[in-house]
């Protein structure tokens, strides 16, 4: 057994740390949270510091991270607010597709505007009938000369109306067969014609946005195809596990914020003569929390083990997904418990973590389509 | 030009800490260490100062356990060229320090030594003074601006009255203050960098310096715990207590 961390991997964690830190001071989450607004001046912060290149190969201008590098980065980054890191999961993930499946001159293309910073990337793959259940997809794309001509309808597209974003959405080329051989992979600038981007009023995760998006004979050139036309679930499979895996870390991340953060209050809270924290009952709480993190982390790292060494994962990181997500969830919410009305109050930060948390167990497959993918692999054949 | 800027590994400075229970020190096991923050400011100076095309090699040493190597590199991450780590499990006082460091000046002949203007864990202090000294070289100390020219360095220290500008000849030792700069945050592509730069280890014995400690620590003790305070009910008794009482108002 070895949890150790590599010289570089400290190092790392310890500069996104303190370049967070600087950045994104309490202040500044604060603010954009109030004001729904997009973490411009971070993003800008993750570029300048290399953070989008780190997947990618040097070739493309990357650091050659590994997966253990990302897990790393998910947990520093979401430390200060788990709706930001959703901006940085945006680019990376819909990047490594590009890498993974597109063509030379693709990768050359997208990769260096997102790893300089002049384009960023986010997902967009749901439908108002379609969630977990992707085959119900109606959005089409049909080929017209050197262009595809996408119509339709999406939502929940996080981060699809940021400055310079390219959405990268599935949608259905071939409507007679099932959707695994039917659906294919599109880049869409945000500012292409005919395409209506309107942000949705959300609980949480305000500033990165979640969007719906209207597809109204948007033209999208034939190069615009990444991975070949109906290899689009390829291209979702190819990344699935990883964007779980760091989806896991992040939850651990906010998870273990919202923990200090409680115990912070429980220390300093005076009721009574004495701090609430010297109260079992609270005490105990806070024990709990810390201890569950901590499983869910060991979760996590184990799964990044499994996966930096090549071992087929599927069912580790589908418990951390599940188990960080539920987590995050529970420990705002005792966190809300311990800070009473401070915790309510939304000059607090307690809130934003009860709200932003709440998405954890929805979004990037939800808690049961988990427990349906382990149960499977117990087997059981899950209906 | 080469320089050379000797870094400390200390208790990170966000750590809380305590003292041992048995009052020999402060408690540094499963403690967060980082470069001493003084130090730190030192690096990024020499960064700057080869960016500028003033400085063609930074060469950076720490003195201390194996552990030491994961500052240098993160001096290396900042933009170090290589790094010598001088490996002992010997507790350092700051005369042994600086002699191992004016036995690594022989060695590497920089022009100029920058450091910082003390460690935040024992505030001595005196590292860059005695090195100075040592070597008979010129000292500014708590610099809050550096203009290296190529005989010599202006060097702006803040003093109790404002700002006194010093010209010092080279080679010389320069300790910093605070306000000289910001460090950067190191990029992801320059820690990945700073794998394959070198960090060569040597010992004391190979410098032929004696680190044996000349002071001994007596005990260690928490800092009094502050009383709690009085409540007064007018400003004539107030003013009666700072006078009589406290003696502190005449």
């Amino acid at each position: 057994m070895d949890f150790e961390f590599s010289e570089e991997q400290n190092l790392l964690r310890d500069a996104v740390r303190k370049m967070m830190d600087r950045v994104a001071t309490p202040e500044y989450v604060r603010r954009l949270d109030r004001e729904q607004a997009y973490p411009t001046e971070l993003y800008q912060a993750w570029v300048d510091m290399g953070l989008i290149g780190l997947p990618f190969p040097e070739a493309y201008g990357g650091s050659s991270g590994s997966v253990i590098d990302m897990v790393i980065l998910a947990e520093e980054l979401s430390r200060k607010s788990a709706d930001f890191y959703m901006a940085y999961a945006g680019s990376i993930f819909c990047g490594l597709n590009v890498l993974r499946k597109g063509s030379e001159e693709q990768k050359k293309r997208w990769l260096g505007q997102l790893l300089e910073g002049k384009i960023r990337m986010s997902i967009s793959m749901s439908e108002p009938d379609a969630g977990s259940d992707v085959g119900a997809m109606r959005t089409t794309a049909r080929r017209d000369g050197d262009h595809w001509v996408i119509n339709g309808q999406k939502v929940w597209a996080t981060g699809a109306g940021a400055k310079d974003n390219v959405i990268n959405v599935y949608v259905k080329t071939d409507t007679t067969v099932n959707y695994r051989q039917g659906m294919s992979l599109f880049l869409v600038e945000n500012t292409t014609p005919g395409l209506e981007i309107r942000k949705l009023e959300m609980l949480g995760r305000r500033c990165v946005g979640t969007y719906e998006l209207f597809f109204n004979d948007v033209r999208v050139p034939a190069d615009q195809l990444i991975g070949g036309e109906n290899k689009g679930w390829e291209c979702v499979l190819s990344g699935l596990q990883i964007e779980r895996l760091c989806s896991a870390a992040g939850n651990c991340g906010a998870a273990q914020a919202a923990v200090d953060l409680a115990l912070e209050y429980a220390k300093e809270r005076k009721q009574f003569g004495r701090p609430i924290g010297t109260n079992q009952a609270i005490a105990h709480m806070l024990a709990d929390m810390q201890t569950e993190v901590d499983a869910a982390r060991t979760l996590t790292w184990r799964a990044a083990w499994m996966v930096a060494s090549g071992r087929d994962a599927l069912r580790e990181i589908s418990m951390a997904k599940l188990m960080s997500s539920e987590t995050y969830v529970k420990v705002a919410n005792q966190g809300m418990q311990i800070l009473g009305g401070y915790g309510y109050n939304m000059e607090f930060d307690m809130q934003r973590h009860y709200r932003d948390a709440r998405s954890a167990t929805v979004a990037a497959g939800s808690s049961q389509m988990q427990r349906n993918v382990i149960a499977g692999l117990m087997g059981l054949k899950v209906q | 030009m080469k320089v050379l800027v000797p870094i400390k590994r200390v208790i990170d400075y966000n750590v809380k800490v305590r003292v041992r229970s048995d009052g020999t020190g402060v408690e540094t096991a499963n403690v967060k260490m980082s470069m001493n923050p003084f130090d730190e400011i030192a690096v990024e100076e020499a960064v700057r100062q080869k960016e500028a095309g003033v400085v063609s090699e930074i060469v950076v040493v720490s003195c201390g356990t194996t552990a030491c190597q994961e500052t240098l590199r993160t001096a290396l991450a900042i933009g170090a060229d290589r790094a010598i780590l001088v490996d002992t499990a010997v507790e350092l006082q700051p005369l042994a320090v600086a002699k191992l460091l004016r036995a690594v000046v022989d060695r590497e002949q920089p022009r100029l030594v920058i450091l910082g203007k003390q460690a935040i864990d024992d505030d001595c202090n005196q590292t860059g003074q005695m090195l100075a000294a040592l070597l008979g070289w010129p000292q500014a100390t708590f610099a809050s601006k550096l203009v290296v020219e190529a005989e010599s360095a202006l060097v702006t220290r803040e003093v109790d009255g404002g700002l006194e500008t010093i010209r010092v000849g080279l080679p010389a030792v320069i300790t910093t203050d605070l306000r000289l700069n910001e460090p950067r945050y190191v990029t992801l592509p320059n820690i990945m960098k700073a794998k394959k730069k070198t960090l060569d280890p040597v010992t004391p014995d190979a410098l032929g310096v004696d680190v044996t400690p000349r002071l001994k620590t007596l005990r260690v003790d928490e800092p009094p715990k502050r009383k709690a305070g009085a409540k007064v009910p007018d400003a004539q008794t107030l003013a009666d207590k700072l006078k009589n009482e406290a003696k502190v108002v005449q």
